[in-house]
């Protein structure tokens, strides 16, 4: 029995874009936080990249490069338009943790900072390099401790007043380990009131809802264009310019350097190239632009809403299985984290991937706080995307339940 | 390799039924070992006397496959010198890297020899085996004052 999918748009037409599912047809892929799949359009871009416009960018002259240069700019272009951000504050990046990096170090070496705040639930890429540059630095680092997998405007609020200022805030849009969706716009406006800086780490935001960068009103936001169906390597960090301009960038070397000389070299004062040290993922930009083409052809609305259903569908079928134990708050988004109380999440996933072609995860999710503030080791981790069907969830149920008869 | 060879018989009778779960009492030596990418974790207990491990238990926690493997472990350690033990546990590392070994060396521990192929899951199997290698190299630093 199938329940009635409810959608914008054909579920039928959308897989027959991903040529994964021709190649796997019996592969119901719920591993989408780890990376998604790519549809077509994607791949041809990266190849007519590869047969008819490639060559380094921002350095010759000859027509090809102008090519090249001129798809790496567009691509840009339209992805900052994706994002609701102007392109001199989009910079390529090679994901999220790059760009995390990049700001944690640029803000813990300006001197202007006196606190790194960061929830413990955040991916271990969203609290390692604020840690680390908080420590190496002298800033005080506060890892705010949560409650289950929720964080209430109140208790922000409380740990923020005591805070040394001016001080910085990174947080997740969607956390990775649960789908809990944070009140991210509310608390950027508590943050700003208290003279903070924000950073949004929107790794698992952006592929799910239309975010628009002015009104979000973050200072910061990051994210990585291989969970939104673009290439490994290749993400962005969009920030505010004036903010972007006083960034001290991580890699130095060719394409951000003004004048060289042997006793001191001068950089390049503004614009986003800057931060761009080296030859960049052109193909990867290329790819990211075909993403967020594909996507808005789709509609983010729409992905939105039918991915919700998937995962509100998955919560019920789950919560119906006795040993099985939701940690994913109620709101939450494209991902719900599961354990059995009989089953290891290992033996779990193993069994589901192997026997009944489901692709879950299982583990830790790079989020070993998060973990211990559910009193686990690991747990199993089902995430949701357009291609994804209510037989795929069913099948997973029935999977859990098969599993059930072979391990106990 | 399928489902049903990973999680052969073999390997599943030793998750069921392991034998040595526990706490040793008056064990001379306790090491504990995780592995951080898998949260698993796992605390072994040895009585070494005169050269020789006299008795071994294990507590932990972690997938269908650590857990057999340090059942399959510990008894196959149990009543072996420090020498013989330290052969075991260098032909089961070699084993599971899938590099040459001396199977007459490891015993029924050569049933994990499939997870060659997975390195994921290879790393639930040698956990143990990476821990009670710790207690080996304690025991040989107190004896030799190192």
């Amino acid at each position: 029995m199938s329940l009635k999918e409810t959608c914008d748009f054909s579920i039928k037409e959308v897989r027959k874009d991903f040529p994964v599912f021709r190649h796997h047809p019996s592969l119901a892929y719920l591993d989408n936080a780890a990376t998604s799949q790519k549809p077509q359009s994607v791949i041809d871009a990266v190849n007519r990249f590869y047969e008819r416009e490639n060559a380094n960018v921002h350095r010759a002259v000859y027509p090809l490069a102008e090519k090249s240069t001129a798809l790496y700019e567009s691509s840009r272009c339209e992805v900052a338009r994706f994002i609701g951000a102007a392109r001199d504050e989009l910079v390529f990046t090679k994901g999220s943790t790059e760009s995390l990096n990049i700001v944690a170090n640029a803000l813990a070496t300006s001197g202007l900072y006196k606190t790194f705040v960061v929830p413990t639930f955040e991916h271990h890429s969203n609290f390692l390099p604020w840690q680390y540059h908080s420590l190496k630095n002298g800033i005080k680092f506060v890892a705010l401790p949560i409650m289950g997998a929720e964080l209430t405007m109140r208790e922000v609020a409380e740990s923020l007043t005591g805070v040394e200022s001016p001080f910085v805030f990174s947080l997740g849009g969607l956390i990775n380990a649960t789908g809990y969706r944070t009140p991210f716009e509310a608390l950027n406006e508590l943050v700003h009131s208290l003279g903070g800086l924000t950073v949004i780490d929107g790794a698992q935001l952006v592929p799910h809802e239309s975010i628009d960068f002015k009104k979000v009103n973050a200072d910061f936001l990051v994210f990585s264009g291989h969970k939104m169906l673009a290439e490994t390597g290749i993400g962005c960090l969009v920030g505010r310019s004036e903010l972007l301009d006083d960034l001290t960038p991580l890699a130095f070397g060719g394409g951000m350097v003004d004048r060289v000389s042997v006793e001191a070299s001068s950089y390049a004062k503004e614009g986003v190239s800057r931060l761009e040290g080296g030859t960049q993922n052109i193909s990867g930009a290329v790819s990211l632009a075909a993403a967020c083409r594909y996507l808005n052809k789709i509609g983010m609305s729409a992905i939105h809403d039918y991915v919700s259903h998937l995962t509100e569908t998955a919560r019920e079928m789950l919560k119906k299985i006795s040993d099985v134990t939701v940690y994913s708050p109620t709101v939450s988004h494209a991902i719900l984290l599961f354990s059995h109380k009989k089953i290891h999440s290992h033996d779990l996933a193993e069994f589901l991937g192997r026997t009944q072609g489901v692709a879950i995860r299982s583990g830790h999710h790079c989020a070993q706080l998060q973990m211990e503030a559910f009193g686990i080791n690991s747990a199993c981790r089902a995430s949701f995307y357009l291609y994804n069907t209510v037989e795929d969830v069913e099948r997973l149920i029935e999977g859990i339940r098969k599993a059930e008869s072979w391990f106990l | 390799m399928n489902f049903e060879q990973l999680y052969s018989d073999f390997i599943m009778y030793h998750f069921k039924n392991n034998t040595h779960r526990g706490r040793l009492e008056g064990s001379t030596h306790t090491v504990e070992g995780s592995n951080t990418s898998c949260g698993d974790s796992i605390t072994l207990y040895l009585i070494i006397v005169r050269g020789v491990v006299t008795a071994m238990a294990f507590e932990g926690e972690g997938c269908a496959i650590s857990q057999a493997s340090a059942s399959v472990m510990t008894e196959i350690l149990e009543g072996k010198s420090l020498e013989e033990a330290a052969a075991t546990i260098e032909n089961f590392e070699k084993m599971i890297r899938g590099e040459e070994y001396d199977g007459s060396k490891i015993g029924d521990a050569a049933f994990f020899e499939g997870l060659k192929e997975h390195p994921m899951r290879a790393k639930c199997a040698i956990l143990p085996w990476k821990t009670v290698a710790k207690a080996l190299v304690s025991n040989q630093q107190k004896k030799t004052g190192a």
